[in-house]
């Protein structure tokens, strides 16, 4: 019983504590690079502002998301946490705090990246900053299903619920924080890059909102899956007589879902963000150039499909 | 709060047959709402209609904007223009927003927040592809498609070709839970806001209403008023209350219409991988028949 109200606070505590932080370095990033765009130019300063509190604002979005399940979580139980249900809390700690935290930063190098492109060309400043709003939005998705998780998890809790099934609802949690590493890193090397090509060409902007958008979203086909998974890992039934078994093939499957697709999406990323310099530098290629990167892209995705199989086997392990 | 994933009014049309598994449920909120999505676009395109007179009218420069922006998108993305293409995407586009958008009226839900319907679109978007390769090139030479790159030896094709395979497979279920996944997230995070805030969406658009007609009230009627005394703290009150529900309004749209463009750009993007390139055409893009 004492565990699991520990467990509880813990959980709480660390979806705060992660997301804050995130947030905050991430801030900190787009302040630096928006100083350093300031410095660089005094006709920039006027659109690097407006740019830099609106992104701001959209960074903010994930510790905002973090202290509202915070605050469902901590005020709105009136029954002592048993030790499944602090499991289960400290999942959707880990899951909301891990994904707020990375989305955080990364959203942060994307302003920072832009900004410092309109240090450069602060003619263009306005669609440098349609292009660094989109795919800010887009970069938020996994701490919006990292909400998601949280909720479903709260709204499952209850005081008679068996310690295996504390156990799934900590897998689902676990899932969802893995497999959101990889699709923030891949999409902020790709947004950084892409931010930064427009301070070589902006004249290219609507080329590379379209390029940026798809790439974005191939990126982050690693967090949609892994809502999946978590919600499949959630409302399995699973009459165990052996714990430690089930729960082994729980959390590999988020294990191998998890760090199998890291290196998909950076290498997605990496892929997409040589196109969009070349984009730039070669106007007349966009055409192939883009074919071509998708292409590869696809390629990379098989790797994301292969670690799906391995996670959805071992889900059918436990039974 | 009552929030839960999938509570659709469930009606079993075949159960007296012995159909009872969940394939032939029938969700008949989520028809209703795919019907009203498709009722507003209808009346939406009479409306341009009606008011697509002049060059100067609105109706004209937003059909122009919009139909010239997604001629542009295909032919920078294929190689060039053909018509069948451009009314797919752009009709993707329309009924992927308008089934997302519908949810801003009171008492009804996005039409995208029930996984059919993505499944749906997605599967829509890949026989479509499916159908424009096999009447272009072929059967034989469309299936040549899953046996992967063209520049490998043939021999590491065959070998690959289960992986390719499930490659495009897992694209349909990539591209439905993508919309299903964003339009869920966006719908439970502004109820929770919302619930936070105020008691529920209902009222909450009907606060968002009054806060309009309060400040239409205020700025024109009262605006000699607004700072004096008491006049200051109810203007800072509206001001705020106008600011946080219009700030979720619009990002629920831009949500909403950023990723019906994501689901028509990878459509259009899947399209150009599958279908031929080497087309002759004119100035404006348009292929030679």
């Amino acid at each position: 019983m004492e565990l699991g109200v520990f467990l509880y606070y813990i959980g709480v505590a660390a979806m705060m504590g992660l997301s804050a932080l995130g947030v905050a370095f991430g801030q900190g990033l787009a302040g630096s690079g928006a100083l350093a765009g300031s410095g660089r130019q005094r006709l920039s300063h006027a659109p690097i502002r407006k740019a830099l509190v609106l992104g701001l604002l959209l960074i903010e979005s994930g510790g905002i998301f973090a202290l509202l399940l915070g605050l469902l979580y901590a005020l709105n139980i009136n029954w002592m946490p048993t030790y499944a249900c602090g499991l289960g809390v400290l999942g959707a700690g880990l899951g909301m705090g891990i994904a707020a935290c990375v989305v955080g930063v990364a959203s942060g190098l994307v302003v920072g990246a832009a900004t410092r492109a309109m240090g450069r060309q602060p003619f263009y400043a306005n669609r440098i900053q349609n292009v660094m709003v989109i795919a800010q939005g887009l970069l938020e998705t996994p701490a919006v299903l990292a909400f998601v998780i949280g909720i479903v998890i709260r709204t499952k809790l209850s005081p008679t619920m068996s310690v295996m099934y504390g156990w799934q609802l900590f897998a689902g949690g676990f899932t969802i924080a893995l497999c959101s590493l990889g699709p923030a890193v891949g999409q902020a090397i790709f947004a950084r890059k892409s931010c930064m090509s427009l301070g070589i060409n902006p004249e290219m902007h609507q080329k590379v909102l379209q390029f940026s958008i798809v790439t974005l979203a191939l990126i982050e086909t690693p967090i949609i899956l892994g809502l999946l998974l978590s919600i499949m890992v959630m409302i399995k039934t699973i009459s165990a007589t052996s714990v430690p078994v089930a729960v082994g093939s729980l959390l590999g499957g988020a294990v191998a879902f998890g760090l199998g697709t890291i290196g998909a999406a950076v290498g997605s990323g990496k892929t997409a963000s040589g196109a969009v310099i070349g984009m730039v530098k070669k106007p007349d290629m966009y055409s192939e150039l883009f074919r071509l990167a998708v292409g590869i892209q696809a390629l990379i995705d098989t790797a994301i499909v292969y670690s799906f199989i391995i996670a959805i086997t071992l889900l059918f392990k436990a039974v | 709060m009552h929030i839960e994933l999938a509570d659709f009014y469930v009606i079993k049309p075949l159960s007296s047959l012995g159909f009872t598994h969940s394939f032939f449920d029938l969700h008949v909120d989520t028809i209703a709402f795919t019907w009203l999505s498709m009722v507003l676009v209808f009346l939406g395109i009479a409306a341009l209609r009606r008011w697509y007179f002049s060059q100067e009218s609105l109706a004209y420069v937003a059909v122009e904007y919009i139909v010239s922006a997604f001629a542009s998108l295909c032919n920078q993305t294929i190689g060039y223009l053909r018509l069948d293409y451009l009314y797919f995407i752009t009709t993707l586009f329309v009924f992927t927003a308008a089934s997302c958008l519908v949810s801003l009226l009171p008492y009804v839900e996005e039409a995208a927040r029930d996984a059919n319907t993505t499944f749906a679109l997605s599967l829509t978007s890949f026989f479509y592809i499916v159908y424009q390769a096999v009447n272009q090139e072929g059967l034989l030479s469309y299936l040549k498609h899953y046996l992967g790159p063209e520049e490998m030896p043939m021999f590491v094709r065959i070998c690959i070709s289960p992986l390719e395979t499930m490659g495009q497979l897992s694209r349909i279920i990539s591209m439905s839970f993508r919309l299903f996944g964003n339009v869920l997230g966006g719908g439970i995070v502004f109820q929770v806001l919302v619930s936070v805030i105020l008691l529920g969406k209902e009222y909450f658009l009907w606060a968002v209403g009054l806060g309009a007609v309060a400040w239409i009230v205020v700025f024109g009627l009262l605006g000699s008023a607004k700072d004096e005394g008491a006049g200051r703290h109810i203007n800072t009150m509206i001001k705020l209350l106008f600011v946080v529900t219009w700030a979720q309004i619009f990002f629920g749209i831009f949500e909403a219409v950023v990723q019906s463009f994501v689901i028509s750009m990878l459509s259009i993007t899947y399209l150009s991988l599958t279908v031929h390139h080497d087309v002759k055409t004119d100035e404006k893009g348009i292929p030679w028949s």
